[in-house]
């Protein structure tokens, strides 16, 4: 008995730590009033929610821009990581691990100084408040999940198989397009999804380069969660978990053990 | 379809400062299956890639038909190869592997259709176009990229060990059948191979090499019986050196390194007339399927011999091998003419 009770108090505590925050954002998104000594709150209703959908709240603007930025980001860090990703897999340049671990650097930094320093620069360069400054801001740390994971995919497919194409007449194009590409694919959308991901929540960043001009949702939810307003903050955060419960979705469905395993080989 | 013939001349490769492969001049025939036989290292396997393209020459030529190929990328080669690997595209059909080259052609979707067919029959694959390669085994795979190097009607066709993936009961079948589908084609071929036995017995030239040289360039009867000297001997499974002396019945013996296979070699009661005999003690004995294998000391040397009864360790034997079994190796180890 006391071999089944054990399990369960551990999965038990394990969920609530889990879930315990998540119902208690569900909660916030429904309550319509929720004061302190009440464990629950005393009025449920979907007030907010037509609150934040109003034109004028700006909830569908910031999901709009979240959405472009972080699409933008994806398409910049793939088309970068593309060309450098094959090269660091196959053209075996020396200074390889050097390159690899060049793109880390700015994760090894506390981000705040870096940032700051951007937005520094950018301002100097205008590009402060405005989406590409976000873009370009959010792909710094998307190169990383872009170079690495495109790496790995690169250096996953065998060497064989473009010899196989060039052998039989196709160009070093050619080759790529219809065998080098194909095989990376998955680890590609894969490395797409993580960017899309970390762009979609990325609060810091668009802090520092985007306000007050740029209000993506995590912006929204700051700006809400400092005005006291629980119930926007809870709101909005249930809209970012959308697209990121979809794409873990499509992760599991293109991610492959075995091109994981190659990251940093 | 057909063949054309293939010329390297004064070929080397050098790759970051290492020589891989040194002054290799050969003639291949149109039409002929050539083997590039070698332990591992030797260079046969880079010779295969410059004649593929993939690895560059620093000097020497390699020629088609009389014409030079070797400052061609692969692409405009012609060369078709078949990858130790098979190099299949996972990604592609067995029948959009086969028709990728022909696609690369520009030859019309109908057409591709029906070549695909074509092929599919001739390797006795029929109707598999539509099938994902996952559910091929290990030598319809092999076949498969025979066939895509096949489709494109190729002057030369290149096979980097392509039986070396497969179980031995396969191998044997696909041996004979890859060397009457070469017959039937009429394709000049190169194969690149470490099995001696797979050379011999598919080949009609075999180029034996060593350290990036070519040591011999023979035809598989020529090689097992007179290989060119001591350690393409004993790469050709020569497994009993000896010392020659006065007496034995060889021209020039006394003095040179008498070399033969054990499985030429018989226990006897008494020297046969004409055949190479040594005396010794049996040291071990260990049975080999239908006879005994014995080795025996011959004072200070040790002699392999088959034997059709068991020798306990201890007793006396005498082992004898037909003169001409053995071949003879002077000092500077070349082989000794008859």
């Amino acid at each position: 008995m006391i071999r089944h009770i054990l399990p369960a108090i551990l999965i038990g505590a394990f969920a609530f730590v889990i879930f315990g925050p998540l119902a208690n954002l569900a909660m916030w998104a429904f309550a319509e009033q929720w004061f302190f000594p009440n464990r629950l709150p005393t009025e449920w209703g979907f007030d907010f929610w037509a609150r934040v959908f109003r034109p004028r709240a700006g909830a569908w603007t910031s999901l709009f821009q979240s959405v472009a930025i972080a699409v933008s980001t994806v398409a910049l860090s793939i088309a970068l990581a593309i060309p450098a990703g094959y090269a660091l897999a196959r053209l075996r340049l020396p200074a390889r691990s050097l390159i690899m671990l060049l793109f880390l650097l700015p994760q090894a930094f506390p981000s705040l100084p870096i940032f700051v320093n951007i937005a520094r620069m950018f301002y100097g360069m205008g590009l402060n408040g405005t989406i590409l400054g976000v873009v370009l801001v959010h792909s710094l740390p998307g190169l990383v999940y872009a170079v690495w994971i495109a790496t790995a995919s690169f250096a996953a497919v065998d060497r064989a198989m473009e010899e196989a194409a060039r052998n039989l007449g196709a160009g070093p194009l050619t080759t790529f397009r219809d065998v080098t590409l194909p095989q990376a694919f998955p680890g590609l959308v894969a490395a797409s999804i993580f960017v899309f991901l970390d762009s979609i929540d990325e609060f810091t960043g668009t802090f520092f380069v985007g306000t007050p001009d740029v209000t993506t949702l995590p912006i929204l939810m700051f700006n809400a969660s400092m005005g006291g307003n629980y119930q926007v903050a809870a709101i909005t955060a249930l809209i970012l978990l959308i697209p990121s419960v979809g794409f873990m979705l499509v992760i599991e469905r293109f991610l492959k053990a075995d091109v994981l395993s190659r990251i940093g080989r | 379809m057909g063949g054309e013939a293939l010329s390297l001349e004064r070929l080397a490769i050098r790759l970051g400062g290492v020589q891989i492969l040194r002054d290799i001049t050969l003639d291949v025939p149109a039409g002929s299956f050539t083997c590039l036989l070698g332990p591992s290292g030797c260079g046969k396997t880079t010779l295969l890639r410059a004649i593929a393209g993939f690895a560059p020459p620093s000097e020497g030529d390699i020629r088609i038909g009389g014409r030079s190929i070797a400052a061609l990328p692969p692409e405009k080669r012609e060369t078709a190869m078949v990858f130790q690997s098979y190099a299949l595209w996972p990604h592609m059909s067995v029948g959009g592997n086969l028709a990728y080259p022909l696609k690369l052609r520009r030859v019309p979707k109908r057409e591709r259709e029906e070549q695909v067919a074509r092929i599919l029959d001739l390797l006795d694959l029929p109707g598999f176009a539509d099938r994902p390669l996952a559910s091929l085994s290990g030598g319809q795979r092999q076949r498969v990229a025979l066939g895509r190097a096949l489709i494109i009607d190729p002057p030369i066709l290149l096979l980097d060990e392509p039986l070396s993936n497969l179980d031995a009961a396969i191998r044997r079948n696909l041996r004979s059948e890859l060397r009457s589908l070469q017959q039937k084609v009429g394709i000049t071929t190169i194969m690149v191979t470490h099995d001696q036995e797979e050379a011999l017995s598919m080949a009609d030239t075999i180029v034996l090499m060593r350290a990036g040289q070519i040591v011999q360039v023979a035809t598989p009867e020529e090689l097992f019986t007179r290989p060119a000297d001591l350690s393409a001997g004993r790469f050709l499974g020569i497994d009993n050196l000896i010392r020659g002396r006065a007496g034995d019945p060889l021209p020039g013996a006394e003095g040179a390194t008498l070399g033969f296979r054990s499985a030429e070699a018989r226990i006897a009661a008494a020297p046969p007339a004409g055949a190479l005999a040594r005396h010794g003690t049996v040291v071990d004995c260990a049975y080999a399927g239908g006879g005994y294998q014995i080795r025996l000391d011959t004072g200070g040397e040790s002699v392999s011999a088959l034997s059709d009864t068991a020798l306990a360790p201890g007793t006396a034997a005498l082992a004898a091998v037909p003169a001409a079994a053995v071949m003879a190796f002077g000092a500077d180890e070349a082989l000794l003419p008859h």
